[in-house]
Order: structure tokens, then C-alpha cells, then sequence
């Protein structure tokens, strides 16, 4: 009886149900996977090894930059897994909900591992900024931008390749403006299109103003970049031909 | 009431000189409780079909409704479930986290979660191993997630490509009960096979697919009832089998002899008496069921012959 009783089952789940399952599934993918338990760890080490090295130099020695650079690399890597090739991408379909569940769910899950990680790495380091919560606010922004950046490009190039490109611009965006303007003083094209990724894509010295001079519109610029990500997939999940894609790389 | 209307539906991949008819327009209709083979070799269509079906690939003309929705919508997708080939899991997850997500997407309370992710995990019988995590179960353990996972996103059509496959004949016969127990609730069971024995147990009705054409459907039930006589020639009786072939309706030529269907009146002293009558010697002879094999053998044929 109990079979009959729940297999002519049709209702739908409330969308708080489904949400909380995406969540969940988003924490288990990134805690999960072999690459961003890595990345955790490397991000651990750096907070510990400069926090036995805190004897040697000043407190402070560190910008939070360098809270951005940890948060926006474990974003990355966290962000390349919630959308492969594969199960991940091919369950955002089947689970059949409201567009916009899977991807938020599944992000604020990535955002539960990586954001404690991060907090413990730059506690360690003893940062500059005196505010923490302004701190922590900014880092949460910024890793929301960077993971939906790296989520987004996963249906269609790989989570791979995803992932690299995503840690490429994070980490591009750690080269100071002097030396961006120093490298496009070359031809206007390149100087337009330097200039154009430089202020568009979600990279840490955005978020490095953000907290310094709470500009709104850094702020805008990153939750953007994390409309654009739900809003890709969205779209992704819409698309049967991309969920063909056979996933091979390995878990 | 009809369940699936599949209406002059047809895929086509490409344009022009790379135009590939996966489909061709074809049309058919299926009520819940029914579980529909479809048998066909490889590259017959038979996956193409299921996608389009389960609203996974866009179709190029036609429709294919699903309880009166179009097929690939949203509507229709929520009481369709699609096990694909190979199933799609995250390996990182035990089958008991997966089986849990998906019903969070399908029950309307944290207790009826609960319940069907017990019930999935009964019905498909996986207490075993479902606290293991999906990359380390064999062959036949991810075919009864499958299964189980298709059970609970599909309340109407479960949609089943290759599930039956390369399994062994134990776990087979635990999917073959789980399969009819779901029919038998209502529901509608469309599956894809090589496994044509395992097919013959199951299906109501089979689907024969032949280069993108469903070329013939049948009762499965009525068919499997009809015998055959299969004779075993011997070397000068096999040079002569061709007037066997011509004097019996449906008979084909085999390894060793020739297969002739016991229908019209036909009996095995008929064949016996020929054989005799013609002077082809008869090594071995028997009686059999007909079986799915004999369809699609019978099928190539005819697209051959055409």
C-alpha cells in the first residue's frame, strides 16, 4: 500500500523545498570534488603560514587584496563545478523547477564551503581593514561575482576550462592599474579593449574599492555579474543540446 | 486515456548536403499502464526518439504531447522521467544524497521527502549500497538509481534507454519486477533495448525501428504466442532451402536451416512433408515462440527488400 500511496504522487515541491535541495546539492558538489578541497587547503596553508610568519613583519603588512585574490581563486574553482558537463548540468533540467532556483540555490551552497574557508585564511592573516564586516560583506560579493562568472562559461567551454579562464581574469586583476595602462599604450583598439574587461569583469580591485570607498557602483558591477550567471543558466537549463555534453573529467 | 500522442513527429540534424534524418515523421499512440519496447540496431533512431519524447532534443516537425502538453515544456517535463544512456550522476555523491535531492524537487513537504526517498530506495531495492558513494557502484547498482531516480522525477511517462543492459540476469530480474510494479500503478514505460529477452517478459507492445522509420508495431503479447518451426539442414539441404523460403509465408533463412512462422494453418508435418516432398534433408528439427529477434530480422528484411 505504501508504494501505491506515494508513486501516483504528482504534486510539485514548494519552491523553498526545492531551494533548500539545491543548496545542499551545490555544497556537496564543491565539498566534494578533489579541486576545491585542494584550493581550500592551499588557501588554509597561505593563512597559516602567514600567520607563523606575523613575528617577521608588522600587523597590517597585508592588503585585502590578498582577501580577494583567496576568495575570488576558491570562487573560481567552487563556481566551475555547480554547472559541468554532465550530471550537474543535465539534473538543472530534469529537476524541472522555476528558472532561477537552481542557480541561486546552488550558488548560495558554493558560497556556504568557500566563504568560511576564506574567513579563516584572511583571520589568519591579520589584514589592514579594520571593519571586518565590511570585509566580509565585500569578499561575499565578490566570490557571489566570480562564481557565477565561472558558472556561467561552464555549460559551453567546460568546467576546466571554466575554471582557468575565470582564475586567469581573478588573478589579472591583481596587476596594478599603472601597469594595465603601461601594457594597452599601444594600439587604441587594445588599450579600448583592456580598459573595457579591466572595468566590466568582477575582479578584486572592485571589490577592493567597494570597501574602501563604498562606491555603489562597484557594487552594481558585481551583483551584475551575479545576475548574469543566474540568468545564463536560466537559459542553459533551457537548452537540451547542451546537456549532450558528456562531462570527462573526473570528479 | 491516451498518455503519450506521438504525431507525425520527425529530427533532423543539419541542412543540405549534411541534412541527417535521425526520425523520419512518424506517429503513434501509448495509455499509462502500457510498457512499449523499442527495439532497433544501432543507429535505428531509438534514442532520438526517447529524447524527443522526454523533450530532452527539439523536434523539427510534428507533435508529441504527453497527457495533452507539448513535449519539452515545463509542464511536460514534471511528470516525465528520463533515464538516459549512460545514466547522468554526480559519482561524488552516495546514491542516498542524490535520491534526496530529487525529491526534494518532487514533494510538497519535508515528510513526504522523507517518505519517497524511502520508497525510491524500496522500490528499486537499493538498501544495499545506497549509502555508498555513486562512483564506485557496478553496471547494474547504477541502473537501479536509474531506475529509482526516474520513478520519482516521472509520475506519468518513465522514459528508459538502455536500463535493462548489461546487467546480470539477477539484478535484470529485480528491474524487470520494478518496471511492471510501476505499470501496473499507471504509469507509462517506454523502453529502449538491445536486450530483446528481457524486452519479450516485459513489453505490451513493441516498437521496431529500422533507419529512423518505426517500421512496425506490435502486440507483443499476441506475437510472442505465435511458434515456429526452426529446421536444421544438413549441407545439400541447405543449396535448397530457397524453395522453403518461397513455398512458406515469413520464413527466413538461418545459421543451420530455415525458421518458418506457424501461423495461417501452416503446421511442423507441413514443413516436414515439403522438406520430404522436395528432397532436402532435415538433420534436427523443433517448435519455439516466436521472439522479438524474429521482428526485427523480419523487419531488415522487408527495409532490405525495398
Amino acid at each position: 500500500m505504501k508504494f501505491l500511496r506515494y508513486e501516483m504522487t504528482t504534486a510539485k515541491a514548494p519552491l523553498l523545498l526545492g531551494v533548500k535541495a539545491e543548496v545542499v546539492f551545490g555544497t556537496l558538489l564543491v565539498a566534494r570534488n578533489r579541486a576545491v578541497r585542494l584550493a581550500c587547503v592551499l588557501a588554509l596553508a597561505l593563512g597559516a603560514l602567514s600567520s607563523v610568519r606575523e613575528a617577521e613583519r608588522l600587523p597590517g603588512a597585508h592588503q585585502p587584496l590578498a582577501a580577494f585574490l583567496i576568495v575570488g581563486t576558491l570562487a573560481a574553482v567552487a563556481g566551475s563545478r555547480l554547472f559541468a558537463p554532465g550530471a550537474a548540468l543535465a539534473s538543472s533540467r530534469r529537476v524541472v523547477t522555476i528558472w532561477w532556483a537552481v542557480p541561486v540555490g546552488r550558488l548560495a551552497g558554493a558560497l556556504l564551503v568557500i566563504l568560511p574557508v576564506a574567513a579563516v585564511a584572511v583571520i589568519a592573516m591579520e589584514l589592514a581593514d579594520p571593519n571586518p564586516i565590511l570585509l566580509g560583506l565585500s569578499m561575499a560579493t565578490l566570490a557571489a561575482a566570480v562564481a557565477s562568472l565561472s558558472l556561467s562559461l561552464a555549460p559551453t567551454v567546460g568546467s576546466s576550462t571554466a575554471c582557468a579562464m575565470t582564475l586567469a581574469t581573478i588573478w589579472a586583476g591583481a596587476i596594478p592599474t599603472t601597469a594595465v595602462q603601461a601594457l594597452s599604450e599601444g594600439s587604441p583598439a587594445v588599450r579600448f579593449a583592456v580598459l573595457l574587461l579591466w572595468h566590466t569583469l568582477p575582479l578584486p580591485w572592485r571589490a577592493n574599492r567597494l570597501l574602501e570607498l563604498h562606491a555603489p557602483l562597484d557594487a552594481l558591477v558585481l551583483l551584475t555579474w551575479i545576475a548574469v550567471g543566474v540568468l545564463t543558466i536560466g537559459w542553459a537549463a533551457s537548452q537540451p543540446s547542451l546537456l549532450h555534453r558528456k562531462s570527462r573529467e573526473p570528479a | 486515456m491516451t498518455t503519450l500522442r506521438v504525431d507525425a513527429a520527425a529530427k533532423v540534424y543539419g541542412t543540405g548536403r549534411r541534412q541527417f534524418i535521425a526520425v523520419s515523421p512518424t506517429s503513434f499512440e501509448c495509455r499509462g499502464g502500457e510498457i512499449v519496447g523499442v527495439i532497433g540496431p544501432n543507429g535505428a533512431g531509438k534514442t532520438t526518439l526517447l529524447r524527443m519524447i522526454a523533450g530532452e532534443t527539439a523536434i523539427t516537425s510534428g507533435t508529441v504531447r504527453i497527457c495533452g502538453l507539448g513535449a519539452g515544456t515545463r509542464a511536460a517535463r514534471s511528470v516525465v522521467g528520463y533515464v538516459g544512456d549512460p545514466p547522468l550522476f554526480p559519482g561524488e555523491l552516495t546514491g542516498s544524497e542524490w535520491l534526496k535531492y530529487i525529491c526534494g524537487h518532487r514533494a510538497s513537504h519535508p515528510r513526504e521527502r522523507t517518505a519517497k526517498h524511502q520508497w525510491a530506495i524500496e522500490l528499486a531495492d537499493l538498501d544495499e549500497f545506497v549509502g555508498r558513494r555513486i562512483c564506485e557502484y557496478s553496471r547494474g547498482m547504477t541502473q537501479r538509481l536509474a531506475l529509482a531516480t526516474a520513478a520519482v522525477l516521472g509520475s506519468d511517462v518513465l522514459v528508459l534507454d538502455e536500463v535493462l543492459s548489461g546487467i546480470d540476469p539477477l539484478v535484470a530480474r529485480g528491474l524487470r519486477g520494478t518496471v511492471a510494479k510501476l505499470a501496473t500503478a499507471g504509469r507509462l514505460l517506454i523502453i529502449a533495448s538491445h536486450e530483446l529477452s528481457a524486452l519479450e517478459r516485459l513489453s505490451t507492445r513493441v516498437l521496431v525501428m529500422l533507419e529512423g522509420r518505426v517500421v512496425s508495431d506490435v502486440n507483443a503479447a499476441r506475437f510472442t504466442s505465435e511458434r515456429v518451426a526452426e529446421l536444421s539442414l544438413t549441407g545439400s539441404g541447405l543449396d535448397n532451402r530457397d524453395k522453403l523460403l518461397k513455398r512458406f509465408v515469413g520464413a527466413v533463412g538461418t545459421d543451420d536451416g530455415v525458421s518458418i512462422p506457424l501461423t495461417r494453418g501452416v503446421t511442423i508435418e507441413e514443413t516436414i512433408a515439403v522438406c520430404r516432398a522436395e528432397r532436402i534433408p532435415v538433420a534436427s528439427s523443433r517448435i519455439r515462440y516466436r521472439a522479438l529477434e524474429d521482428i526485427l530480422i523480419d523487419a531488415a528484411k522487408e527495409s532490405n527488400g525495398s
